[in-house]
């Protein structure tokens, strides 16, 4: 390939197009009068244009609107829900805040647990005494069960958009 | 109805059933555009709702004194790139051809293996049919620019033809 050839192939697509210079068209022309390996990449790039307008693609599948619709009503009802289960999770992560606020709230649970698994200890050795959490501790271990429950739907939800399809 | 007039009503409503409108009056060009980024009729219904579906949520942020075209091409092929990106390479299997979903030719081929780049003004322009202004408009540069990147992008995929023989 001569050099002349390397400089019409890079000026083909603008030739196409009728963008060249006409000093530099008539230069091409002249070249590809001359060059059947430069006319073939002529004809190439000519054609591509109307090929590209003429790819064929299948008629989308009739349940995309019905799919689309679907998925838009979800997203409708996740966005009326969202402000609600942002404000449960956040009254319930306060709630667990207040409850264990500072350190000596901590350091009175840690107390109160390591005070349960020693009741617990006691009675799988033989104690009589069935072993009685403190109410607040109770009430800690509802609170969470809660968060965790309205966390779930919350990620049930998020999950729900769309995303690429594994493909066997 | 007009897709510009379609993308006006639903972005003044916001409601499911204008917007159903405008799905329906898009659901070719866009299923066709997905189509030509993937070659898999079940993986461009995928990217087509995941299109509509971002529009959806996006509608917002659509300004109104500006064409719609545009900006939901714009969009359209943002979300096809980073589809891809997610996208799980399959292995290379022969598959069953039907009526409904043609084998992919030699140029669908090498279109699909362009770099997004030179792939979505292509497929912007000559498959969905967008003047240069709204393809320039829907990559966010200049219609000299969006001219020059079309030619390269016709080059390449020349010379990517070529290289296969075509």
């Amino acid at each position: 390939m001569t050099d002349l050839c390397r400089e019409t192939r890079l000026l083909l697509e603008d030739y196409v197009d009728g963008a060249l210079e006409p000093g530099r068209a008539a230069r091409v022309r002249g070249h590809l009068k001359e060059c059947r390996a430069c006319a073939a990449e002529h004809d190439l790039a000519a054609s591509l244009p109307s090929r590209l307008r003429a790819l064929a693609a299948p008629a989308p599948p009739e349940n995309l609107v019905a799919a689309v619709m679907e998925a838009v009503r979800r997203e409708r009802r996740t966005r009326r829900l969202a402000p609600v289960l942002v404000a449960l999770e956040a009254g319930l992560v306060a709630m667990a805040a207040w409850y264990l606020s500072g350190l000596s709230g901590l350091a009175s649970l840690a107390g109160r647990m390591a005070a349960d698994a020693g009741q617990l200890v006691g009675w799988g050795a033989g104690s009589p005494t069935v072993p009685s959490p403190a109410a607040g501790d109770v009430f800690l271990v509802l609170l969470s069960i809660a968060l965790a429950l309205v966390c779930a739907v919350h990620l049930g939800l998020l999950s729900q958009a769309p995303g690429p399809r594994r493909r066997a | 109805m007009r897709a510009d007039t379609a993308g006006r009503i639903a972005v003044g409503d916001g409601g499911p059933e204008p917007f159903e409108a405008l799905v329906r009056a898009y659901q070719r060009r866009v299923y066709g555009f997905a189509y030509q980024q993937l070659h898999d009729p079940a993986e461009a219904q995928d990217l087509a709702q995941e299109i509509f579906v971002k529009l959806y949520r996006n509608l917002g942020a659509y300004d109104q004194s500006r064409p719609f075209e545009p900006w939901f091409w714009r969009l359209a092929a943002n979300v096809a790139v980073n589809y891809r990106r997610r996208r799980v390479p399959a292995p290379e299997e022969p598959r069953e051809v039907g009526v409904s979903d043609p084998a992919p030719s030699e140029l669908a081929g090498a279109l699909a293996a362009l770099d997004p780049a030179h792939r979505v003004p292509l497929v912007l322009h000559y498959y969905a049919d967008l003047p240069l202004e709204a393809v320039a408009g829907a990559l966010g540069i200049s219609v000299g620019a969006a001219k020059s990147r079309l030619h390269r992008a016709r080059a390449q995929l020349r010379r990517n033809l070529e290289s296969e023989g075509a």
